[in-house]
């Protein structure tokens, strides 16, 4: 089914790609065993399905997904008309190269490792890769799950393995959260989803370690859709970590994922997330949680590159003193538009939701911030807070605030803050005072300015961020 | 299908040719142009079928004077959208004269002044409508310094009936002038208001203006509102919305010159079943420019408020500085507010915030009072008016306090 059509890039593009080896900017030699070929129809489901070996029950949720991404239209009333720019049928929905997830670390293949290491991945969390499921394209490369996890009674597999081997579990949840029709892009992953995490931890258990994937896109024109399912029985604690990077390629790729966390009574899920995509990449997420009764969401995003990002983790407080927090920071340089926010649906009575969101944008990036947040009739002691704050650092540089609150009843309390700032004079004027060059300078308030959500993020992961911002910020401080 | 529509032929009878070109030329455009869809962002939240006019006509004329006169001011009355009275002896560097009167008296002065479709945010279509169908409306124009103080008020008489009030104020030469608009329903007639304000602030130029809408609890209306600032002007525009089962207004402020300001203030007591969706712009086109918005609202029984705000700050529009904050206070387990602040900031260099917060009253604070032998409902009350009251704060203008929060006996 492969009609790859020959690649356009001249040898000379390449040989610079080769020398300008920044973060992200790295490529291996696709072996693709399944090959979807490329546009959508019901042969390539069909052909996604067998490849799999899926059961007809995915099969038809497949197809049924298919009619309703067909028939929904791109939600531009609202959004940029940049995403009338995705050519759906000149993306690949399927690539694998048919290797079975790894047991062992030395079964992974070696471009596959020199890729985890051009991402930063330490060697001794190479030694300790607990529970990381690696994903290379499609499917995974890597999936080890540690024995202890295991007979602590963890369930953590991916979307395929998870909707075969333990229907049970997943498939009361399976699209339930986020339902096929709520846009078009989760029709799309639901009809086209592979790869991804599929994860139970059982009542009460707390998990120390995060658990951790690493995915990248590694074809060009390929959409990854990855499925993500996290169920925390009653009591449990996890945090669960995902990094992107994807290399960079001509033409445009889009990412649509879907992630849904169900945390039951009294249980925590953290989600974190940095993604560092390409400019090419269309980023189209639809993440959102479901917290019962004394049950906690937190959502910790960070956006860094991508053409266009177009994502709103949200939080459905469905029992009573259920929390949602969403911590987000974005930055968005020339060329790129962050388009982030969060959802808060308050169901039942005292629940409590916090939503801060920083964004920055650079050079002519534009940055924006879409919020929603609901308290429907006969709910009481609902509380929300809401704060974005923008920082400029580009006289054409541009940032959007467009909160929706919607409040029923008189006994709650919703209060939402925006402001907009630049990098003072003042400020730089005085640490250039003390011998600090400027682009330091610059770099040291922009870090200060989001100083206190990267500290929300683990230890590991906020190194990297800090590293990941000074990068984007080279050469844009004038 | 507007019934009315054609009408504006017979309306214009004696209106010299241009005018009626400019009259058909809008009905054309109105045909032409779709009503609002739920999809547009600037009708979110909101009721579209409110905004039809299908079954409505025209109302009678009217000659009967229902206004009061107040003695400080220069008094303009309409009913039903016709003149009734104007005021005989202006001060020097002020002009009042009647839309239909100046189309005749210096059509070259009226062609300006008409010339532009004022902005909306939404209602593009009942834009036109009103640009077809006026035939009256007041025009005011200060020059020379002048300063003066005018009432305008607007009776509305009659069932299933329209009327298209249109206010036009201009300012220029350091002129300060304090307008104040009332719309009041005489009857309990189902009533549907569609009015225009148009507002240009030049060359140091401060204008003061205030509509107090109290139509009766069966009646609808739309409020639109183009308001202009040039260099060095001032425009303060405050709103009260006491009546109807639906009203929209949709304000658009345009900073079109350094040191251009204009503040924005609304206090609106929402009861009843009463929807109220108000929709503002302010739009920086040049830097150094500064607006303000506060809006405020108490919201009893089943009342339901929209607040959709924007700053656009827009390219080059540096060293702006603009605010925007909306407060809804709920009294009841039934009422709703819907908040919408928003900011696009294309420049740098700006201070830009908005915040938003919709909360009710603390047991602690009534019981403040209650335990100082003031009853419940009045206790509710007493807070429910200091918190609107406290919106105007910043206007420094007691003539216009006193007449959104009449002293109460």
């Amino acid at each position: 089914m492969s009609d790859k059509p020959a690649p356009k890039e001249s040898t000379d593009k390449q040989a610079l790609l080769d020398l300008d080896r920044s973060i992200g900017n790295f490529s291996f030699p696709e072996r693709h065993k399944y090959d979807a070929g490329y546009g959508l129809s019901e042969q390539t489901i069909d052909y996604i399905c067998d490849v799999k070996n899926e059961p007809d029950w995915i099969r038809e949720f497949r197809k049924k997904a298919l009619q309703v991404f067909e028939s929904k239209p791109l939600p531009t009333h609202w959004a940029t008309k940049e995403i009338e720019k995705i050519d759906f049928d000149a993306i690949r929905y399927y690539l694998s190269d048919g290797e079975r997830p790894k047991r062992s670390w030395d079964d992974v293949p070696d471009d596959v490792k020199r890729t985890f290491e051009r991402l930063g991945v330490p060697e001794q969390e190479r030694q300790f890769l607990a529970g990381v499921e690696a994903q290379y394209d499609s499917e995974s490369a890597y999936s080890n799950i540690k024995e202890e996890l295991k007979s602590q009674g963890v369930i953590f597999v991916n979307s395929t393995e998870g909707l075969k081997e333990y229907p049970e579990i997943f498939k009361p949840w399976f699209g339930k959260v986020i339902p096929t029709g709520d846009n078009k892009f989760s029709a799309l992953n639901s009809a086209v989803f592979s790869g991804g995490s599929f994860i139970y931890v059982p009542k009460g258990l707390k998990l120390k370690h995060p658990l951790q994937a690493y995915f990248r896109i590694n074809s060009e024109n390929f959409g990854q859709f990855e499925r993500t399912l996290i169920i925390a029985d009653e009591g449990a604690e996890l945090m669960y970590m995902e990094g992107c990077t994807a290399p960079q390629f001509e033409t445009s790729t889009l990412h649509s994922a879907v992630v849904e966390l169900v945390a039951l009574k009294g249980a925590k899920i953290q989600y974190v997330t940095v993604q560092n995509w390409s400019s090419n990449v269309f980023n189209m997420v639809t993440k959102r949680g479901i917290a019962m009764e004394d049950a906690e969401i937190r959502w910790i995003d960070c956006n860094i590159g991508s053409g266009l990002t177009m994502k709103y983790p949200g939080v459905v407080l469905k029992g009573k003193r259920a929390r949602g927090e969403v911590i987000s920071i974005a930055i968005a340089n020339t060329g790129q538009h962050q388009d982030t926010g969060a959802k808060m649906i308050h169901a039942a009575d005292d629940t409590t939701s916090n939503v801060v969101s920083k964004s920055i944008s650079i050079g002519s990036g534009r940055s924006s911030y879409r919020g929603q947040v609901v308290i429907p009739r006969g709910l009481k002691g609902c509380k929300n807070n809401t704060e974005c704050d923008a920082l400029l650092l580009a006289a054409d540089s541009r940032t959007d605030t467009y909160p929706a609150i919607t409040v029923r009843g008189d006994k709650n309390v919703v209060q939402h803050e925006a402001s907009v700032s630049q990098v003072s004079e003042d400020m730089l004027f005085y640490m250039e005072q003390r011998g600090i060059p400027k682009a330091a300078a610059m770099s040291l308030a922009v870090n200060g300015f989001i100083n206190d959500l990267v500290q929300e993020f683990p230890m590991e992961y906020s190194v990297e961020l800090r590293r990941l911002i000074d990068l984007e910020m080279e050469d844009s401080i004038g | 299908m507007i019934q009315f529509l054609s009408q504006h032929h017979t309306l214009q009878e004696n209106a010299p040719e241009w005018f009626k070109q400019r009259s058909q030329e809008a009905c054309d455009l109105a045909n032409q142009t779709a009503a609002p869809s739920l999809l547009d962002e600037n009708w979110r939240f909101g009721s579209i079928n409110n905004s039809s006019l299908d079954s409505y006509k025209l109302a009678d004329k009217q000659d009967d004077d229902f206004a009061p006169i107040d003695e400080q001011a220069l008094n303009v009355c309409y009913s039903n959208g016709y003149p009734t009275k104007l005021p005989s002896s202006l001060p020097t560097g002020l002009q009042i004269v009647e839309l239909s009167d100046l189309i005749h008296s210096n059509p070259e002065q009226a062609q300006s002044i008409l010339a532009e479709i004022p902005h909306s945010l939404g209602s593009e279509q009942l834009t036109l409508i009103h640009r077809a169908m006026q035939s009256h409306g007041i025009i005011i124009i200060a020059k020379q310094e002048c300063q003066a103080q005018i009432n305008i008020h607007h009776s509305i008489k009659g069932d299933d009936c329209v009327v298209f009030p249109s206010t036009i104020i201009i300012a220029e030469d350091y002129a300060n002038i304090i307008v104040k608009e009332t719309w009041q329903s005489e009857d309990a007639g189902n009533q549907f208001a569609v009015g225009m304000l148009q507002i240009s602030a030049k060359q140091g130029a401060s204008i003061d203006y205030a509509l107090k809408q109290d139509l009766n609890i069966q009646s609808q209306s739309v409020q639109i509102q183009d308001l202009r600032a040039y260099d060095h002007a001032c425009i303060n525009h405050v709103t009260a919305q006491k009546g109807t089962k639906w009203t929209r207004q949709e304000t658009f402020a345009s900073m079109l010159a350094e040191e251009a300001q204009i503040k924005l203030y609304s206090a609106n007591f929402v009861a009843n079943t009463t929807k109220l969706d108000q929709r503002t712009k302010q739009w920086h086109a040049k830097p150094g420019a500064s607006s303000n918005l506060i809006y405020k609202n108490v919201l009893n029984d089943r009342a339901k408020t929209i607040f959709s705000g924007m700053i656009l700050v827009d390219q080059g529009a540096h060293q702006t500085s603009a605010y925007q904050s909306n407060r809804n206070l709920l009294l009841n387990d039934q009422a709703e507010a819907n908040s919408m602040p928003g900011l696009e900031i294309l420049a740098d260099g700006v201070q830009c915030s908005h915040g938003s917060a919709t909360s009710s009253l603390s047991d602690e604070e009534i019981f403040y009072l209650l335990s100082r032998g003031i009853p419940e409902d009045k206790a509710r009350h007493m807070i429910a008016q200091g918190f609107l009251k406290q919106s105007l704060n910043d206007l420094h203008n007691d003539n216009i306090v006193n007449f959104i929060f009449p002293e109460e006996v």
